[in-house]
């Protein structure tokens, strides 16, 4: 008898794992989407209107392959045209991060900031001068100034230069690094910053709902955010006001990896990271 | 002559001499103490009053829960013994005693005073003998006080109770700036004093609090500010917090502000530094780390505030809300534009009041303007309802028809006067520049379209006039971050700054050489006989003696020249017989080298290698 049940439960146990195994291998196939083939249906969402659907795209694109000024570009003006503009504004400047000078992307910014009512003051020479290079560029060229420094100074060992010229070439790179340095500097702002996404937000005095208000500050504002406390940034802006304001009403500009991923998206559309 | 010269001469002389005081000082000085000893005398004689005694009790009446003080005042004496006697159902706690001196005019006094906490373990009438006491050796007498101790809570012609009457003279709170008519919404600035009598130590763990309707407090001030007050005769320690209060109801309302503090009454130590009975209740009966404590609730008088709505007469269109004393200013920036330009409103409002109701004000409707959303920031000079409000507020002329941004009007209502106040800003001259769209006409095309934003459905419908999207991915970067923080950035920096140290170092070695010259030489040899050495070698190996013996020569001028700072060439067999010992090697070889070179001769494979190993030995001496 205890035979018999022993074989009974060894071929229900078998039956239960090979259904098991079927019911496993009944899941769809999915069907592998191209970054390409996304970008196009972002694109045809995007003309025909549909902002939802085509920032869920873009995002979905950026999650999975990096950051792309191309695609931070579309994303921005999806926002834009969606109404979000602290969003797309936040788009548009990582966007320039990566393609300092993209023109449209500049003009798109401007727009946007314009259409909200956000002015940028009017540039000062100083900063047209720094303005003529990004920040990467700005650390490149420092760079590149050092290397040539110390190429030159090992050349020098061994095929000495003549002093005057050996002298002017160093102040001249030297002039280049110290240039570089002022010009990065001057631009760190768009790196360490970050823009207020949320409408109607205000700097509070202390980081609690309750706390007293300090005034507002616009959607797609650039700030700067000196500590955080619990839920609360401490930020201030460029006119000088500072205060705290909710986590939720600002994305910071420096992004180490995209913070967005449609998991639930790709599991409604079939679709598989490549 | 001469002698009378010097008698008159020295006669100043006296009063100089060195390490002595003149004469008419010690006169002086001596002057002084006799005085003062005189006064001091005099004082003594004067200040021998004939003591007298006197003995107080702070009630006739009192409650059996509650105690009364007995003083008792000599006068006329700085030290008396006195003795209580024993009365059947009262306990006397002493409280110390205190003497004061006084001398006024001259006319010095003094007295002892003596406290007793009286105590009673039943109610009934009590009489005080007729105390004792001893002052200086003569016995003085008070007369025999007679008091009622009443049951508990019954004190028969004192209202209320006495140990409250008490805490309202030891510790109480006020508060000062109230109005006895405000408005709805008002904003009033109150300060709100504790008071607590001096040397009291007390605890407060709390902010005052409001009581009852119709009004709100803010939140007073953390940090309170400590002074000391006298009020009604007595020195209060004071603790004020400064907060505002602001009515929220129309109708007639009490104002009351609780403060909960602990009073600390020290035990241990029982000469009263308060003179006072309040001290005398039953709490005194426990001890708490030397301190009795005593929580307590200490609450404003009640006082009516008459809260009156704001008038209907003469409120203007615009008025929505603000209350106080209020200057406006507007200013426009810029005021040479084109049309189409932005130009930045910003209305500032400064004064006193309820900043929280003040709002921007409104820019007027027209065609002429496009006007964005203001914004706002309340910069306060420390206190919430003083300070300054700026509003910046985005405008844009839509045509060059306007010459001037229009006034904006800020009302309010000042409670002062009783009486709404409209404040109205100077309309701003604008200059219209030749405009770009005026030059090109299709411009102007490109510079209306944008709506203002004020509406976000009219902004949901129109679509903005972006450049359009892109249609490639183009390249992913993993992350958005400043080349600088990159590896190989931070790599490249380190690899350049270990290139420049090298070079550093080689060049300040490089100039360390030069700087020493012989060492510089010492190295040239060594190089040079070093290559020699391997040519000798070689030399040998193709037994060549005439080779070998031309380089050894070369050695030994050159490491003989190094050593005796000549010049090598110049080195001949007569400078190696003067300078060289007579068993030197070196003489031996230089001759056969000189002798070959001048009178031929040959040299074997093995007196080559002796040469070879002679020679190697003898520079290694050298050196």
């Amino acid at each position: 008898m205890k035979p018999i049940l022993i074989f009974l439960s060894s071929v229900a146990l078998i039956l239960l794992i090979t259904s098991q195994q079927s019911v496993l291998s009944a899941e769809p196939i999915q069907i592998e989407i191209t970054v390409d083939q996304r970008l196009q249906r972002a694109n045809e969402a995007y003309s025909s209107g549909r902002y939802d659907e085509a920032i869920n795209d873009y995002n979905t694109i950026i999650a999975r392959h990096g950051f792309s000024a191309n695609m931070l570009f579309n994303l921005g003006n999806s926002y834009a045209q969606k109404g979000q503009s602290g969003l797309a504004i936040l788009q548009y400047l990582r966007g320039l991060q990566l393609a300092p000078q993209d023109s449209d992307m500049e003009g798109n910014l401007q727009l946007v900031r314009k259409n909200i009512g956000l002015f940028e003051e009017q540039p000062t020479l100083r900063y047209k001068i720094f303005n003529l290079f990004d920040m990467n560029q700005w650390a490149m060229l420092a760079l590149t100034s050092f290397i040539l420094i110390s190429s030159l100074l090992v050349i020098n060992i061994r095929f000495p230069l003549k002093r005057g010229a050996k002298t002017g070439g160093l102040l001249l790179l030297l002039a280049t690094i110290a240039v570089s340095i002022t010009g990065a500097y001057q631009q760190r702002d768009l790196w360490r910053g970050a823009v207020i996404t949320a409408p109607d937000t205000r700097l509070l005095m202390s980081p609690f709902e309750s706390a007293s208000s300090l005034g507002a500050i616009k959607e797609g504002s650039l700030v700067f955010s000196e500590k955080s406390h619990g839920n609360y940034h401490y930020i201030n802006d460029r006119k000088g006001r500072s205060g705290w304001i909710p986590a939720t009403s600002l994305e910071l500009l420096n992004v180490s990896y995209p913070t967005y991923y449609p998991a639930d998206d790709d599991r409604r559309n079939g679709d598989v990271r490549r | 002559m001469i002698c009378k010269k010097r008698k008159t001469g020295l006669i100043p002389m006296l009063v100089t001499v060195p390490g002595s005081l003149p004469r008419s000082l010690y006169r002086r000085i001596g002057c002084f103490f006799l005085l003062v000893a005189f006064l001091g005398c005099a004082v003594t004689v004067y200040g021998k009053n004939d003591p007298g005694i006197e003995a107080k009790l702070s009630k006739t009446v009192f409650p059996l829960d509650s105690t009364a003080t007995l003083t008792i005042t000599v006068s006329g004496s700085r030290s008396a013994n006195i003795d209580i006697p024993e009365v059947e159902n009262l306990i006397f706690h002493r409280r110390g005693q205190s003497t004061q001196v006084q001398v006024i005019n001259g006319a010095y006094s003094s007295s002892i005073t003596s406290n007793f906490v009286i105590q009673a373990t039943k109610a009934g009438k009590f009489t005080i003998p007729a105390l004792k006491v001893n002052v200086e050796g003569s016995i003085l007498q008070t007369r025999p006080i007679t008091f009622e101790v009443t049951a508990n809570g019954a004190a028969p012609g004192q209202p209320g109770n006495s140990a409250s009457s008490d805490l309202d003279e030891v510790a109480f709170v006020r508060i000062i700036g109230i109005k006895k008519r405000a408005y709805t919404g008002e904003v009033i600035p109150v300060e709100i004093k504790g008071y607590f009598q001096g040397g009291l130590r007390v605890e407060i763990h709390n902010l005052p609090t409001l009581k009852g309707n119709g009004f709100v407090m803010s939140p007073p001030d953390e940090e309170a500010s400590q002074t000391t007050e006298a009020y009604k005769g007595r020195n209060y320690s004071v603790i004020s917090w400064k907060t505002v209060i602001s009515p929220i109801k129309e109708g007639i309302f009490d104002l009351d502000i609780d403060l909960n503090a602990a009073l600390l009454i020290p035990q241990r130590n029982r000469r009263s530094r308060f003179n006072d009975p309040f001290f005398d209740d039953d709490f005194f009966s426990g001890f708490f780390g030397g301190y009795q404590r005593k929580n307590v609730t200490l609450t404003t008088q009640k006082q009516s505030i008459d809260i009156l709505p704001l008038p209907e007469e003469g409120k203007p269109d615009n008025f929505n809300g603000p209350i106080g004393e209020f200057d406006f200013e507007v200013k426009a920036d810029p005021t040479n534009i084109e049309v189409g330009d932005p130009i930045t409103l910003t209305m500032k409002i400064t004064g006193k009041g309820n900043f929280d109701r003040v709002t921007a004000p409104t820019f007027p409707n027209g065609d002429n303007w496009k006007t964005y959303s203001p914004s706002s920031e309340f910069i306060n000079s420390g206190k919430n309802y003083e300070g300054e409000k700026v509003f910046e507020q985005a405008i844009v002329a839509k045509n060059n028809k306007i010459d001037k941004i229009p006034p904006l009007t800020f009302s309010y209502f000042n409670p002062k006067t009783n009486s709404y106040i409209s404040k109205s800003s100077e309309p701003v001259k604008l200059t219209f520049k030749r405009a770009r769209s005026q030059q090109n006409p299709t411009q102007q095309a490109v510079i209306t379209p944008p709506a203002p934003l004020v509406s976000e459905q009219q902004q949901n419908t129109t679509r903005l006039p972006l450049a359009a999207i892109r249609l490639q991915p183009g390249s992913f970067a993993p992350e958005i971050k400043p080349v600088f923080n990159r590896t190989w950035f931070i790599i490249a920096i380190i690899c350049g700054s270990l290139v420049l140290l090298l070079v550093l170092y080689i060049t300040q070695r490089q100039r360390y050489l030069q700087k020493n010259s012989v060492l510089l030489e010492k190295k040239r040899v060594s190089r040079m006989v070093a290559a020699k050495l391997t040519e000798l070698q070689q030399a040998i190996n193709d037994n060549n003696d005439k080779d070998f013996l031309g380089g050894c020569r070369e050695i030994i001028q050159a490491q003989l020249g190094l050593s005796w700072q000549v010049e090598p060439s110049a080195i001949t067999p007569i400078d190696l017989q003067k300078r060289l010992p007579s068993h030197s090697p070196l003489k031996h070889i230089f001759a056969a080298a000189e002798q070959y070179a001048y009178g031929g001769g040959s040299l074997t494979v093995d007196q080559m290698k002796d040469y070879i190993h002679l020679l190697k030995t003898e520079l290694e001496e050298m050196s």
